[in-house]
């Protein structure tokens, strides 16, 4: 059964504050939502991580926190500081400090990365890299990690494993599997959850769903929630 | 077979009806509810939810509890258990068939298994519908 949002922060001694930062959802939205206003679906997700539960555990409505259970108040804002008779003192302009030779280093080594002559380097800075100030070295080597970034654009594409939403989905292994089956031309027996079978050749696959080819060219495609098992036809499998 | 592939199944089986019209079959505004508890890896903990949808599929509310014991997450502990230590796994498969063998690989989808012939299959993980310790020897993975 599904639960109010603030019982289950209540239960894991939680405040809502400490609940913002774990979850990510502002605090703002949650007090919205403790007090009855619908949970939006991309904060519900986060919610659920955050109190190690269920989406479907959290209420979509919470409802009102009774009365005779208040939250504490909130803490009193800290008193103004007294006003000093004597006006504020004008701060000096303090001298910017040199950069650290860790700076120095990490922006020689950028450089060096980007492929960038130095002379030319200290032309478009207006200075040479010695000379630069904390704050301008900071600001530098934030612009050179950005260049070396779009210059690493040309390496190879992001090889992270491609998930299917539903379950049932074709993933990694199987992928592999299929494709491999696929590309050596197997002839493979393919049995259904009501042992029905088929055999044929696979043309090729989607997340849900395999279409082969059967002896006498019939193109097949097999739903993957009706497949139960699948394997090369015997008389082909390698040993 | 997890509570949740045992919806998709029922759906699927009455010609994938719409989770929205289910949802409204069973008094819900939202298909939300029925679209999560589909996609459920670990077991549904709304019972009143669960004894609706047995009703609406005209089952009984005690295979629903019996599959909602069985759910996705276990049924990895049980594989990834067995890969590691290369004991032989028994799955039963929803027509009955048990199969026997040394699991190879699993993924989100699919479990590799290599029988005694040496001859690997390729078992879809929603056609599992028990295995030894399904709702009792498990931890969550």
């Amino acid at each position: 059964m599904s639960k109010n949002l603030w019982e289950l922060r209540k239960q894991r001694n939680l405040t809502v504050k400490q609940l913002a930062a774990k979850s990510g959802v502002p605090a703002k939205n949650i007090y919205a939502y403790e007090a009855g206003e619908q949970v939006k679906i991309a904060d519900m997700d986060k919610l659920a991580k955050a109190l190690f539960v269920n989406k479907i555990d959290i209420k979509f409505q919470s409802d009102p926190i009774p009365k005779n259970k208040p939250e504490p108040p909130p803490k009193p804002a800290p008193a103004p500081k007294p006003q000093s008779a004597a006006p504020a003192a004008v701060p000096e302009e303090r001298p910017s400090r040199p950069a650290t030779e860790g700076q120095l280093n990490h922006l020689r080594a950028l450089v060096n990365k980007l492929g960038l002559d130095h002379t030319a380097v200290a032309q478009r800075i207006n200075q040479p890299l010695d000379e630069l100030t904390f704050q301008a070295a900071r600001s530098w080597l934030k612009t050179f990690e950005g260049e070396l970034k779009l210059a690493a654009g040309q390496r190879p594409p992001d090889t992270r494993r491609w998930r299917a939403f539903l379950p049932e989905g074709v993933d990694e292994f199987e992928a592999n599997y299929l494709l491999a089956r696929q590309q050596a031309g197997d002839e493979v027996t393919f049995t259904l959850l009501d042992d029905t079978t088929f055999n044929g050749r696979i043309v090729g696959f989607g997340p849900y769903s395999i279409t082969i080819r059967q002896a006498d060219g019939t193109e097949t495609t097999i739903q993957k929630l009706a497949l139960a098992t699948y394997q090369v036809a015997a008389e082909e499998e390698n040993p | 077979m997890s509570l949740s592939d045992h919806l998709r199944y029922l759906r699927a089986r009455q010609g994938g009806t719409e989770t929205t019209v289910v949802a409204q079959a069973i008094g819900l505004e939202k298909p939300t509810a029925v679209n999560l508890a589909e996609k459920q890896y670990r077991p549904l903990r709304d019972e009143d939810l669960i004894a609706r949808l047995a009703d609406y599929y005209g089952r009984s509310l005690e295979e629903f509890q019996w599959h909602n014991a069985r759910p996705r997450k276990y049924l990895t502990f049980y594989i990834a258990r067995a890969l590691k230590s290369k004991e032989w796994i028994t799955l039963t498969l929803r027509s009955g068939r048990q199969l026997k063998g040394k699991a190879e690989w699993w993924d989100l989808g699919s479990i590799g298994l290599r029988d005694e012939n040496g001859r690997l299959l390729v078992i879809q993980r929603h056609a599992v519908i028990d295995w030894p310790g399904a709702a009792t020897d498990w931890q969550d993975v």
